[in-house]
């Protein structure tokens, strides 16, 4: 799917410019999406750059039309020559979202079969988010835990991060620890917007697609103009963040390069403290995005690396003859290599084709620190290396039939991964997956949309068909529904294939024959919209079904001899239920949301939850501004849920636990000075100062015990400054 | 530009002071002082006391005070008897307390004087459920000096006991609580309170001055005998030195030696009876190394087994930490 685009038209244009701005604030609106229509070349579009502007060579009137998240829809015409300025009017339903995941094109969110939700620029400033985990820790239908080691780990509607598809404009990004992708090392520094889609989409993308998918769309290079940001973020805890980024067109070459360093001194910090429950850890990310303008064909080229280190310090220990202490360090790189090519022909038809490298590694470097000499020696069989390169060819063919009643796509998926690491059973394996797929998007009645698609794939571990089947029906203009069955996948991973691991202790192999867990979901959403005078409403209700079988778990085979291995022997099953409803009112905006959880685990034949565990949760949202001085304030609630999950104790052995509810409350005030060059964005977070919760075990004698979960640092208050050092 | 100044000062701010802290050098304590510690067992070493070398705290009471010992910890049930008692224990072949009546035919037996929980008298007293008559010692009147009990219970918790004096019938039923942050808990038999006295928590002693028995395997048949001296908390350990001078010993120069947690590693011989002089004199060239629960090394050696008065049982020592 293409996600940016250039223009390009002949020698005899005039040019000229369009001015996006907000009806409300009259701020410019960045990163518009403008569509026109010429009869030299199709359909065209482009995004507004920085000053909310973009300018056009044209050689006759044409028609576009202008789409943002929040505003309205705008159609209107420009002329050779001519300079506009055109206001969007926002709006409550985000009908004007233009979203590509799992689409055929770009779609109109309101359009869309699939049920995707946007979080788009504005909501991750306005919540001041440095990494992904920030975004979606409100979000309803996630639920985010934290290691202190492995990061942070998100839950979509009760089905865990190993579940979950995580792509960067559209490819996989690997590197998972865990069975999970580690949201905090995805920086939101140069992303546009983040698309969710709930439930499986492995018909599209594949392996671990079964609880749904978090496509991060990156920004664009701009189609005119340059600009440059800073961007500044401090926090109460000891987060010192700072980012820049710049972008321009430079005679028909467009870049955008951002970077920056995050860095937490850890919590609690003090002089006394030297172990730190939450751990020091500094980032450094970047990116480099070029954008040639060719003619009749959309080229895109973008490289990232990020490099993370965690200190895990440990308590001292202090005698008369000599003080010492055992330190484990942490780095993890990521590099990302990715190109995007894509055609429109005649006849509405659409080829694409996307390409990309990920390498991952993660290093452990264990010492034993000298406290008096602070010199550091490393412990002998503790360090690790483990690394995944990751490469990904993905072609689709997409196109319209029967007066555009009928939209098809065709697609090849190929995806191989390498791994290396000392744990692993030859320390070198591989695998690899080649897939064909193809949906189909049939209008049946201006009011019926159906959506079927199919996977055939070829690999090692026993998935070769997976079908879908989505619907949409319009029962009014103001009563939606979205239907979807399907099946996903998730495929085996290297490490519970291949792993070899014995200690004196214990000891655990992979499992080569593994099949791929499978999932079947089933899901329905309905949405409603009202306008009540100046007062406009909309609701949405969901519920959905998750069942997934041959659950890969570590299992005890050998008890005299303590061995364990991975088998297909678990089942999960989730039944959610969603309310969520949305309010405007000029400028006051209204959200609640309610979900109930119902989760029923089994690790194997003996060891499983009692039936259905309820798991209700709840969010509030206000949000309130005075448009006339650039000020809002922003009021964030949410009540996590009681969740079941099995730990294992110190001996081995697996047990149940529950992790109770906590709840989160923030508050944000933003302004904006300088004529929108200057943000500020100031707030406390964790207002209610949530640091832990009892872990209650089930009621075994063992582990009758409660241990407390760490879930935050606590109450913090933070600032946030963005600078456009550049342009207007 | 004047009004970006502020937000690029900030971010050279951010920039500066967000660095990993760095560790601050640990300044090691220097080797403490000569110290001298004198004990008051008393003349007749009626007395034993518990000494702590960190804080040089000391805690008292008579040697009498008990007849059973048992394991603290919550996988312990090894019992001891009072050797300093002269207590003695026998296994019956009853399994009911009417069927002991008297001592005939009884088989006594002591413990080890190293205390070696496979070497007690009593024995692995959970792989049977017979009755054990304990001869409190030849101190006591006959009327309380012999009495038949069986451990029938043990938990992580503490030990059940049913006993009787030898010519009672009627069985008393008794819990012994385990404490776990104590090595040993104590029992006596004619007292109204299960317990006569607890011993310090195991990190607040090193080392218990009291009389014990000792059994001379060199004479024929073995001597048991009484004797007076030391015996160790059992999470400390010791190394015995004769070769190096007193002054000269370092932290360096006894990670050598080989240190042992026998608990009378220390034991009475660092004193001898002079027959010629018709009175005690210490061996000061015997350096004990003590390694103690919180890993702290210590060295000492005994001066003294006098007072000021010129009694006997009041051993003093020197001690300093390395």
């Amino acid at each position: 799917m293409a996600w940016w685009a250039v223009s390009v038209e002949g020698l005899c244009a005039q040019s000229a410019t369009l001015y996006v701005r907000s009806a409300q604030t009259d701020a410019p609106i960045v990163n518009a999406l403008v569509v026109w229509h010429t009869d030299r070349q199709g359909m065209q579009q482009a995004w507004t750059a920085a000053n909310g502007s973009i300018q056009f060579s044209l050689h006759q009137p044409v028609r576009f039309q202008v789409f943002h998240s929040g505003y309205q829809m705008h159609s209107d015409s420009l002329a050779p020559g001519q300079h506009r300025i055109i206001r969007l009017q926002p709006i409550a339903v985000d009908l004007g979202e233009v979203v590509v995941t799992g689409q055929h094109r770009l779609t109109l969110l309101a359009g869309s079969v699939l049920p995707v939700r946007v979080l788009n620029r504005d909501e991750i400033e306005q919540r001041q988010a440095q990494d992904l985990s920030d975004v979606v820790a409100y979000e309803l239908w996630a639920r985010m835990s934290r290691d202190e080691v492995l990061g942070s780990n998100a839950s979509i509607n009760g089905i865990s991060g190993q579940n979950i598809k995580v792509l960067l404009n559209g490819l996989p990004v690997t590197g998972r620890e865990n069975g999970h992708i580690d949201l905090g090392q995805i920086t939101l520094n140069d992303v546009e917007r983040i698309e969710i889609i709930e439930g499986p989409l492995s018909v599209l993308y594949g392996t671990d697609a079964l609880g749904g998918v978090i496509n991060i769309i990156t920004q664009h290079p701009p189609d005119s103009g340059r600009s440059a940001n800073l961007q500044l973020y401090t926090e109460t805890v000891g987060t010192y963040n700072i980012a820049a980024s710049g972008q321009g067109q430079f005679g028909g070459h467009a870049f955008l390069i951002s970077g920056g360093r995050n860095f937490f001194s850890g919590f609690p910090d003090s002089d006394q403290q030297r172990h730190q429950l939450w751990k020091p850890e500094l980032q450094y990310f970047g990116s480099v995005a070029y954008q040639p303008q060719l003619p009749n064909w959309t080229v895109g080229l973008r490289s990232g690396f990020f490099y993370e280190e965690i200190r895990n310090k440990g308590e001292p220990v202090i005698t008369p003859y000599q003080a010492y202490a055992f330190d484990d360090f942490y780095y993890v790189r990521r590099l990302s290599q990715t190109a995007q090519v894509s055609r429109t022909f005649s006849g509405q038809r659409n080829w694409e084709l996307q390409a990309g490298y990920n390498f991952y590694s993660r290093k452990k470097a264990a010492y034993r620190k000298d406290l008096v000499t602070l010199t550091q020696q490393e412990r002998e069989g503790e360090a690790q290396l483990n690394t995944l390169g990751e490469w990904s060819v993905r072609s689709t063919l997409s196109g319209m039939l029967w007066q555009q009643q009928l939209s098809w796509q065709a697609g090849i998926d190929l995806n191989g991964q390498q791994a290396t690491g000392d744990r692993l059973l030859g320390d070198r394996k591989q695998q690899s997956d080649l897939a064909v797929f193809g949906t189909l998007e049939y209008q049946a009645t201006p009011s019926l949309s159906l959506r079927p698609g199919l996977r055939l794939a070829h690999n090692a571990y026993g998935v070769p068909l997976t079908p879908a089947l989505n619907l949409r029906y319009d029962f009014s203009e103001h009563i939606h529904l979205r239907a979807g069955l399907a099946r996903g996948f998730r495929a085996p991973s290297l490490k519970e294939r291949y792993l070899n691991f014995y200690d004196s202790n214990h000891s655990i192999y992979g499992n080569p024959e593994l099949k791929a867990e499978q999932s079947f979901s089933a899901n329905m959403f309905w949405l409603f919209e009202y306008v009540m005078g100046a007062v406009q409403l909309n609701s949405e209700v969901a519920v959905a079904y998750n069942d997934i079988s041959n659950q890969i778990n570590l299992s005890l085979v050998n008890a005299l001899e303590q061995e364990y291995t991975y088998i297909n022997v678990g089942q999960y099953r989730t039944r959610t239920a969603t309310v969520q409803t949305e309010a405007h009112w000029n400028s006051l905006r209204l959200q609640a949301g309610f979900m109930l959880q119902a989760i029923s685990h089994s690790l194997n034949d003996t060891l499983a939850t009692d039936g259905y565990v309820i798991a209700p949760e709840y969010r509030f949202q206000i949000m309130a501004g005075q448009p006339d001085r650039n000020l809002r304030v922003a009021l964030l609630f949410r009540r996590t849920a009681p969740m079941p999950a099995f730990s294992t104790d110190a001996a081995g052995v697996v047990y149940e636990k529950i992790a109770p509810a906590y709840n989160l409350l923030d508050v944000t005030l933003s302004r904006s000075l300088w004529q929108q060059r200057l943000s500020l964005h100031a707030g406390i977070n964790n207002i209610l100062n949530v640091k832990d919760v009892p872990n209650l075990s089930s009621s075994t004698a063992i582990h009758s015990s409660q241990d407390a979960i760490p879930v935050a640092v606590g109450r913090y208050a933070f600032l946030g400054i963005k600078l456009n050092v550049i342009g207007p | 530009m004047r009004g970006l100044s502020l937000p690029m000062a900030f971010g050279l701010l951010l920039s500066l002071s967000s660095c990993f802290r760095e560790d601050v050098p640990v300044v090691l304590p220097p080797p403490g002082g000569l110290q001298y510690l004198q004990v008051p067992q008393g003349p007749d070493y009626s007395r034993q006391y518990y000494v702590d070398l960190e804080t040089a705290d000391t805690l008292g009471m008579p040697v009498s005070v008990w007849d059973l010992c048992f394991e603290a910890q919550p996988d312990g049930w090894h019992v001891w008897i009072n050797g300093a008692n002269q207590a003695r224990v026998a296994q019956t072949t009853a399994t009911s307390l009417a069927a002991i009546t008297d001592t005939a035919g009884l088989v006594w037996k002591m413990d080890a004087p190293s205390w070696n929980p496979d070497s007690t008298a009593i024995g692995a007293w959970p792989t049977h459920n017979f009755f054990y008559v304990l001869d409190r010692g030849p101190a006591f009147a006959d009327s309380i000096r012999f009495y038949k009990f069986q451990l029938t219970g043990l938990s992580a918790m503490g030990y059940l006991l049913t006993l009787a004096a030898l010519k009672d019938t009627l069985p008393i039923n008794v819990v012994v609580q385990k404490l776990i942050d104590r090595q040993y808990m104590y029992f006596a038999f004619n007292k109204s309170a299960p317990f006569p006295f607890q011993e310090p928590p195991t990190d607040n002693w090193d080392l218990l001055f009291t009389r014990y028995r000792h059994i001379f395997t060199d004479q024929q048949p073995p001597l048991p005998y009484v004797v007076t001296g030391v015996l160790i908390n059992p999470q400390v350990a010791v190394a015995v030195d004769s070769t190096m001078d007193f002054d000269s010993i370092t932290y360096a120069t006894v990670q050598q030696l080989e240190f042992t947690s026998r608990r009378n590693v220390i034991g009475y011989a660092w004193k001898y009876y002079d027959f010629s002089a018709q009175a005690f004199v210490v061996r000061p060239y015997i350096n004990y190394i003590i390694r103690d629960t919180k890993g702290i090394y210590w060295k000492l050696r005994f001066i003294d087994f006098y007072n000021s008065n010129g009694q006997k049982g009041y051993p003093t020592f020197a001690y300093q930490q390395l």
